[in-house]
């Protein structure tokens, strides 16, 4: 998942670098005044940890190896701004010093693996194992979703910002500049590899490891380097910012259509004015898609990108509804008597 | 300094039923193999250090800086001319700083962009990258749609296709082979000084200097629970056997990453540390770091005003 350079245009790193500044600024403050002086050594381990746990390779049924990511994992142990932050730094050697990922794509990198992967896996395991006690099946459930959605989520963007390129960067006669897949095809692909295959494989090593601290060491799971999200009296306070933060995500779902459709403004303008009114041939392949997936599904007087926007908006709306409540249901019935 | 025998490939140890027998490599050897590749990146690039070419001679700073920019201004062409004579440019930097050309290229192409060149192979064809037809390969009965994908009636390579395959794949080898130089003939310890003379957090630096000598330290410790692992496993393994061991590694190594964090806390604090935090800075440009950053910044310009 980890972008090279030259896959994404200075349109899409730039923001990115723009987006993470204030973000590792804020982590290094907030970590800064949990730990004081403790958390140069701690935060450089738990960096280091999360750089080895990505080679360990794992055994998976079917007779084949893969291995995690594990920022889900560091984020449900650590806590979420530790997690950040160390998943960061391991992302930084391994792009200064292994040429893994690229330099120029180092923001980009950092958000999706590190931001959205850990605070997403952070939250949706917090919602769905709150107040589970010593209920450890729920605890080991609400890890496999919360590394499989996280890592889906952070696949998505990745898609998302590889696929906007042949939009926002081309030549006049439409030679893309950077990465040459539209949305409509960089999504579909990066979404069926890791909603069937890499999605599990982070699951499987999540879930398993929690189950194994509960069962050995089951103090560590209250561990946290970080606890500065503790002070939170109600149900609903405490997942405000789970439910801001997924819906800050389903609105930008359909950010690289917005892109082609000419209001993609902070993000390269003078690009963008010159594709006005300009539809391309990906985005009607995902009108089709969007249409036959929702066959009733029209808006009248909107035609074309916008129904794509509301297509992309509804069914991330509809879709995250939908494995949340499932998740929960489960969680709540399934691992109720344990 | 020759390390030729350092070279050998000790991740899979010789066994007697491997000659006839092809089996999937398991994930003890996968992983060794892993970190096999970590440490003999380090012995590599310490080789190359010590071969002193040009790169090897310049400040770290003055590296650091210029193959920064110049990697951003890579992503800047648009012309694939330029972004060819760019590549051939780190090909003569490779050279002048001793590095062999066999090793450069294989660790360019085979190490990471291989999987760049495979997935620009669809972009040459109008499935999908529509535009002007070179060649035309298939003709259809009539155009199809499968989900997302629209099939044209006749298939063909486009100029637009094949251009922006040639230039994605000459734009993430040349970066790629930008930051492989600059790896290869700068210490980790130099490019993390040099990063601080850029007004990169002295907190974000030590961290991940920091961070970077533990690696080593986990990594050899699970290097040798591997080999134990390994030497005892006789036969095929069952995955959930596996699977099992590797998790309760995972928590081995976490646990003990905490612990030595704790441990380095107190050894820093009994040592007197005061959150301030002190590095010898022992750069001083010489006559050649002034030269190669004036030839940097010519070139930059010189490529972005052909542009």
């Amino acid at each position: 998942m980890h972008i090279p350079d030259g896959y994404l245009g200075p349109q899409t790193y730039i923001p990115f670098y723009g987006i993470m500044l204030p973000l590792w600024h804020r982590g290094s403050k907030i970590l800064r005044k949990e730990l004081n002086a403790k958390q140069i050594p701690l935060l450089a381990l738990s960096a280091a940890f999360s750089f080895v746990i990505m080679m360990f390779n794992i055994p998976v049924p079917g007779g084949s190896t893969g291995h995690a990511v594990g920022s889900a994992l560091i984020a449900i142990l650590l806590g979420p701004w530790a997690a950040f932050m160390s998943v960061s730094m391991a992302l930084i050697i391994q792009a200064l010093l292994f040429g893994d990922g690229g330099i120029t794509a180092i923001g980009a990198n950092c958000f999706n693996i590190a931001f959205i992967m850990s605070f997403s896996g952070y939250y949706i395991y917090k919602l769905l194992s709150s107040n589970s006690g010593t209920n450890i099946p729920r605890r080991v459930f609400a890890a496999c979703v919360a590394a499989y959605i996280s890592i889906n989520l952070a696949a998505f963007l990745t898609a998302v910002e590889f696929g906007i390129q042949p939009y926002i960067a081309h030549k006049p006669d439409g030679t893309p500049l950077y990465g040459p897949y539209s949305l409509d095809v960089a999504v579909p692909i990066m979404a069926i590899e890791h909603l069937a295959i890499f999605g599990f494989i982070e699951a499987l090593v999540t879930g398993l490891v929690v189950a194994y601290i509960a069962k050995t060491d089951p103090a560590m799971l209250n561990i946290r380097v970080s606890s500065e999200l503790e002070v939170t009296p109600t149900a609903s306070k405490r997942y405000r910012r789970l439910w801001i933060g997924l819906g800050i995500l389903i609105l930008l779902t359909p950010l690289g259509l917005i892109a082609s459709g000419g209001s993609w403004g902070e993000w390269g303008a003078d690009e963008l004015l010159k594709m006005i009114g300009f539809a391309p041939e990906g985005l009607k392949g995902l009108s089709n898609l969007w249409n036959s997936v929702f066959p009733d599904y029209t808006i009248p007087g909107l035609k074309g990108p916008v129904e794509s926007v509301f297509g992309y908006i509804f069914s991330a709306v509809i879709a995250t509804s939908v494995i949340l409540l499932f998740s929960f249901v489960i969680s709540k019935t399934v691992f109720r008597g344990r | 300094m020759k390390l030729e025998w350092l070279k050998t490939d000790y991740s899979t140890p010789p066994s007697v039923q491997s000659d006839n027998n092809v089996h999937k490599r398991s994930y003890l050897e996968k992983t060794l193999k892993e970190i096999t590749s970590f440490f003999m990146n380090g012995i590599f690039s310490e080789e190359i250090i010590s071969r002193g070419g040009l790169l090897q001679s310049i400040d770290p700073r003055v590296k650091v800086l210029a193959i920064v920019i110049m990697v951003i201004t890579v992503s800047l062409y648009k012309q694939l001319s330029i972004l060819l004579a760019a590549y051939s440019a780190t090909l003569v930097l490779a050279y002048f700083s001793r590095i062999g050309l066999k090793f450069f290229l294989m660790r360019v192409w085979f190490f990471i962009p291989l999987f760049s060149g495979i997935i620009a192979v669809p972009a040459l064809f109008n499935i999908f990258v529509p535009g002007d037809s070179i060649i035309d390969l298939i003709t259809l009965k009539k155009d199809m749609v499968f989900g997302p994908l629209h099939i044209p009636q006749t298939i063909a390579i486009t100029r637009q296709g094949a251009l922006s395959a040639a230039l994605f794949v000459m734009r993430v080898a040349t970066s790629v082979s930008l930051v492989v130089l600059l790896t290869l003939t700068t210490r980790w310890t130099h490019i993390l000084k040099a990063l601080r003379v850029f007004k990169v957090p002295q907190f974000f630096t030590f961290i991940l200097g920091m961070s970077y000598r533990y690696i080593h330290l986990l990594l050899r410790q699970i290097e040798a629970v591997h080999y134990a692992r390994q030497s005892r496993t006789i036969g095929k393994e069952e995955g959930s056997s596996g699977r099992k061991w590797i998790i309760s590694q995972i928590k081995f190594v976490l646990k003990r990453s905490l612990n030595i964090g704790e441990q380095v806390y107190s050894a820093m604090v009994s040592r007197g540390f005061t959150y301030e935090l002190r590095t010898a800075d022992n750069f001083k440009l010489k006559k050649i770091d002034y030269i190669c950053a004036i030839v940097s910044v010519l070139l930059i310009m010189v490529t972005l005003g052909f542009n």
